[in-house]
């Protein structure tokens, strides 16, 4: 049954997308056609910008590196919040606690973060370091290596936003009708079979949001980068959203910038799509 | 629905009366605005530089924003993109001051500076960077007002244990080695090592003064050039590598702590740096000072590097605008001077040989900074497009290089092409 | 988990002199409680912290108010072009920020809103400058499709009209989510230093986190304890929030759920 009214409610939702939204939106992908220097009024290039970036290896290593970090972050940030959450939901005395405890991550800024992680992970005088070397491991050099400095942000990312999905799955999970457990129990299921076969596919419509949000988000990575790492070792940090706040405000290519931003949007667009396309397949719906 | 409602007044309620109206100012007076990315010292720029001028300007009123450092170009680029400007006098640091000129962001100080100042009164060395396509003979798009140049910072504690005298005017590189390699203990466990010194990827000065008092060049004197390959440069290149592969007397960089961790921790004795780091020693836990780096085969070379105030190209009232950049550079009453520019060194020598920056907190050996300008030739290694070949030609491949992970010829070659390419990109418009 | 946080505490206790030590001192040997004071000592903290405070409020109710009217169009309702909408909003929250800053910076100039705190406010209204309303959209959208047909169209059938559905059921049912919601909102203006000191000049219109970034600048390069005394002031009125909305969200545990 169509709906005229509908379009109220989205007045608001719609007026900011025109306004804010598609005009800069549209402004950014001609501006991605040209040279623009301050002061100055664009110049038409044609898909110059496109193709040097294409064309230059920096850019497939900043593309791969996005790509490898969501891969690292992703599944992990979901499987740790949703077990964080499983562990906060029991109503037991003092729980409330410990759901504060796991939220104070999300809630610090990335700068205090970044720092107290730098000094962990430092290879000489870290925390991280020192421990293992109590145990007589010899610790990697976490941040100057470049081959673990990438997985070192992610598990950093990680602990920082675990909070942040653990409380929408806390939400999720507030919904599941408890009778259906209550039935469940009667006949003798086991807890796992219960999360399995109740708990999974209720939460599904949950875990979908979480998994597009999240995956969008992993790939915008960037106050980490612009806090802790500018990129290095060598360029083995650097991502597609930093190296546009590079190429946008350092190296005063505007143009290019632009251009990064529509490649990163497809990039990002066709992944988001392809979860979309596979929703039906584990989202169950009401 | 009622609290709906509610909430809606409230919210525009809120809002109206809480906003405050946008000051139009007092009538009558003219209006500039000062902008900086000094954040932490705010306070000083306001109490003695800009009320004192007020003071003595009665009729201007000088607005102030201060803006943090990571974001200030992103600022510049969305005002400029509407058309208007951050502010009427600017703060301009030399790592983006040459993208700036190219784009006309300021105007001409040349008749300005030739009315109402003296060459002699300045540390014109200095002023090259400030020219519109950094020769001396471009006109002069900010006037110059802080300079600093790369130091040899040391562990007075560290030198006195190995009994080695402090640095003066007679090190060599060589010299420096020797130092180092006695200060470097063989202690395996964090917590007993000691670094001889610290070496940088690029950052901030240090291999940089290297390469250059050893003969070397990075970057062709008119800055359009990569000069990465030469054999000097290569060879200084090597040099500088292998203090951290073959000699063992530095620890490879760390892209995640700021520059000299291992110093401030006083684990390390010498670091070359810029000497604005003196600021981040006022609470160091060991006896410092400061001495001129080492000469190398090239002689004394070292690194520049500076901020000056350029005039908006927006700017409405240039003559007062002028009047203030005038002030800030000469800075009459003196007092705060060695709390401004990140205790970098004033360009006015009257400031600079003042006992009020010279005596300035935190204490060291500032006048052998000084006197480092007038003995060796400095230089610099701004260029159009200087960030973007550094971020992703330079330290990138310094990194590998000192990691091991890359063969000095390798790395070099791999520079050179790196920063061929930009400069082909950033030319400067005729 | 907790390590990292506990060891900023007991860095923002730590002497000046005695913070960058190794091997790292676990607990301080002489908790420096003046640090807390001193953080904020050479700034107008009261006026940074009352910006904020106006700020994020405002913001976060406009935006959950434009998200919670969109999200239920979306679940509830059919209409024409409701794909298309749906997917420009999710296309906004993939374009990076960094490429709409400077047209969005035009915008608020042009609508004269530069150094107002109506450039802070007035867009989440309509979703924010950033479209960082859509997530909000999603996310209700997915709450509000988990409620039963069946409840809406009993309301119906009584007479209610849709928009007092909306406002007198279905919102006090999804009381998790909105309290979820707006604690991210609430939070993620609390925490944002760009958009204040890209629209705003003065300083009496800042908010804390430029109080903050003054303590990460050059000298205060290696005052951690500084810093980290002053993170942990700005973190308090979230976590407040954070209690605040946790109860909303364990409140719903005691329901045996909504059945038809």
């Amino acid at each position: 049954m169509r709906s005229r009214a509908a379009y109220l409610y989205l007045l608001p939702i719609l007026i900011g997308l025109t306004v804010f939204t598609a005009g800069p939106i549209v402004a950014s992908l001609g501006l991605s056609f040209t040279q623009f220097d301050i002061g100055a009024a664009p110049k038409f290039i044609g898909t110059q910008n496109y193709s040097e970036f294409l064309n230059s290896a920096l850019f497939w290593q900043v593309a791969s590196n996005t790509i490898y970090y969501a891969l690292l972050y992703v599944p992990s940030s979901i499987a740790v919040s949703l077990g964080l959450a499983l562990l906060v939901e029991k109503r037991i005395r003092g729980i409330a606690f410990f759901r504060t405890i796991f939220f104070l991550p999300v809630v610090t800024s990335m700068v205090a973060a970044a720092i107290i992680w730098s000094w962990m992970y430092n290879s000489d005088v870290g925390l991280l370091n020192y421990l293992l070397s109590m145990i007589g491991i010899d610790g990697p050099k976490w941040l100057q290596n470049p081959h673990s400095a990438l997985p070192a942000i992610a598990i950093m990312s990680i602990w920082k936003n675990a909070g942040y999905n653990m409380m929408i799955f806390l939400a999720g999970l507030s919904n599941i009708p408890k009778d259906y457990y209550e039935a469940a129990r009667l006949d003798g299921s086991s807890a796992w079979n219960r999360f399995l076969h109740i708990t999974l596919p209720m939460l599904s419509p949950v875990t979908f949001f979480v998994l597009v949000v999240t995956t969008i988000g992993a790939f915008q990575v960037f106050e980490q980068t612009f806090v802790m790492t500018n990129g290095g070792p060598g360029v083995s940090t650097l991502t597609l959203s930093y190296y546009i706040w590079q190429t946008a405000f350092r190296f005063f290519n505007l143009g290019g910038a632009s251009a990064l931003g529509y490649l990163f949007f497809l990039l990002v667009l066709a992944v988001t799509a392809l979860q979309f396309l596979a929703r039906k397949k584990w989202v169950f719906q009401q | 629905m009622k609290s709906f409602a509610s909430l809606l007044v409230l919210s525009v309620l809120l809002d109206v009366c809480g906003c405050g109206h946008n000051q139009t100012g007092t009538p009558g007076k003219v209006h500039i605005k000062l902008v900086h990315f000094y954040l932490d010292q705010k306070d000083t720029w306001q109490h003695d530089v800009v009320d004192p001028f007020m003071k003595a300007h009665p009729g201007i009123e000088v607005d102030v924003e201060a803006i943090p450092y990571g974001l200030y170009t992103a600022k510049i680029e969305a005002a400029a993109a509407s058309g208007s400007s951050i502010g009427d006098v600017v703060l301009i640091d030399d790592w983006f001051n040459p993208d700036i000129f190219k784009r006309n962001y300021t105007i001409p100080l040349d008749s300005f500076y030739h009315r109402d100042l003296h060459d002699s009164d300045f540390f014109t060395q200095f002023f090259t960077v400030w020219r519109k396509g950094n020769v001396p003979s471009g006109p002069l798009m900010a006037m110059p007002a802080s300079g600093g140049v790369t130091a040899l910072f040391y562990n007075k504690d560290l030198f006195d244990k190995a009994h080695i005298p402090y640095p003066d005017t007679t090190w060599t590189y060589a010299t420096m080695l020797d130092a180092a390699h006695r200060m470097t203990n063989k202690a395996s466990s964090p917590q007993d090592k000691t670094w001889g010194m610290i070496v940088d990827d690029g950052i901030f000065p240090g291999v940089d003064t290297y390469i250059y008092s050893n003969g070397g060049k990075i970057l062709s004197d008119d800055a359009t050039k990569s000069e990465m390959t030469s054999p000097a440069t290569v060879a200084a290149v090597q040099a500088w590598v292998d203090l951290v592969q073959k000699e063992h007397v530095a620890p490879p960089p760390d892209p995640s702590v700021n520059l000299g961790q291992q110093f401030m921790l006083g684990h390390a004795a010498m670091m070359m740096h810029i000497d604005y780091a003196k600021t981040e020693l006022a609470h160091a836990t060991f006896h410092w000072d400061v001495a001129a780096p080492p000469k190398g085969s090239g002689g004394l070379m070292d690194r520049e590097n500076g901020q000056a105030f350029g005039i908006a190209k927006t700017c409405e009232q240039p003559d007062s605008a002028w009047e203030l950049v005038k002030w800030i550079v000469t800075l009459p009453t003196t007092k705060g001077v060695s709390n401004l520019y990140f205790s970098g060194m004033p360009l006015y020598k009257p400031l600079a040989y003042s006992s009020e920056y010279l005596d300035g907190e935190p204490k060291c050996s500032r006048r052998a900074l000084v006197d480092l300008i007038t003995s060796s030739h400095v230089f610099s290694l701004v260029s159009l497009g200087w960030q973007e070949w550094r971020d992703h030609g330079f330290i990138p491949n310094m990194d590998d290089m000192l990691s091991g992970l890359t063969s000095v010829h390798d790395g070099c070659a791999a520079i050179d092409a790196k920063m061929t390419e930009v400069l082909a990109r950033n030319r400067p418009t005729p | 988990m907790i390590a990292p946080f506990l060891w900023m505490v007991v860095t923002s206790l730590q002497a000046p002199e005695s913070l960058v030590q190794f091997p790292p001192q676990l607990i301080p040997s002489s908790p420096h409680f003046s640090n807390y004071g001193e953080a904020f000592r050479n700034m107008p903290i009261g006026t940074f912290f009352f910006n904020s405070v106006k700020i994020s409020i405002l913001g976060t109710i406009g935006e959950v108010m434009a998200a919670s009217l969109a999200a239920f169009a979306f679940a509830r309702m059919e209409f024409r072009g409701k794909r298309i909408i749906f997917g420009l909003l999710l296309a906004a929250m993939m374009i990076p920020f960094q490429v709409t800053m400077i047209p969005v910076y035009v915008i608020i100039h042009s609508l004269g809103w530069l150094d107002n705190h109506a450039s802070l406010i007035v867009p989440h209204f309509f979703g924010g400058a950033f479209a960082s309303g859509a997530f909000g959209v999603f996310l209700l959208r997915q709450f509000f499709e988990s409620v039963p047909k069946e409840l809406e169209d009993a309301s119906r059938i009584d007479g209610a009209s849709r928009f007092r559905f909306f406002a007198t059921i279905l919102l006090p049912l999804s009381k998790p989510a909105l309290a979820v919601l707006s604690l991210f909102v609430f939070m993620g203006i609390w925490n944002d230093l760009l958009t204040p000191v890209l629209f705003l000049s003065s300083e009496e219109k800042m908010p804390l986190t430029y109080g903050l970034a003054i303590l990460s600048t050059v000298q205060h390069n290696f005052r951690y304890d500084l810093l980290m005394a002053g993170t942990l002031i700005a973190i308090v009125p979230i976590i407040l929030c954070y209690i605040f909305a946790q109860r909303y969200v364990t409140q719903a545990f005691l329901r045996t759920g909504v059945k038809g």
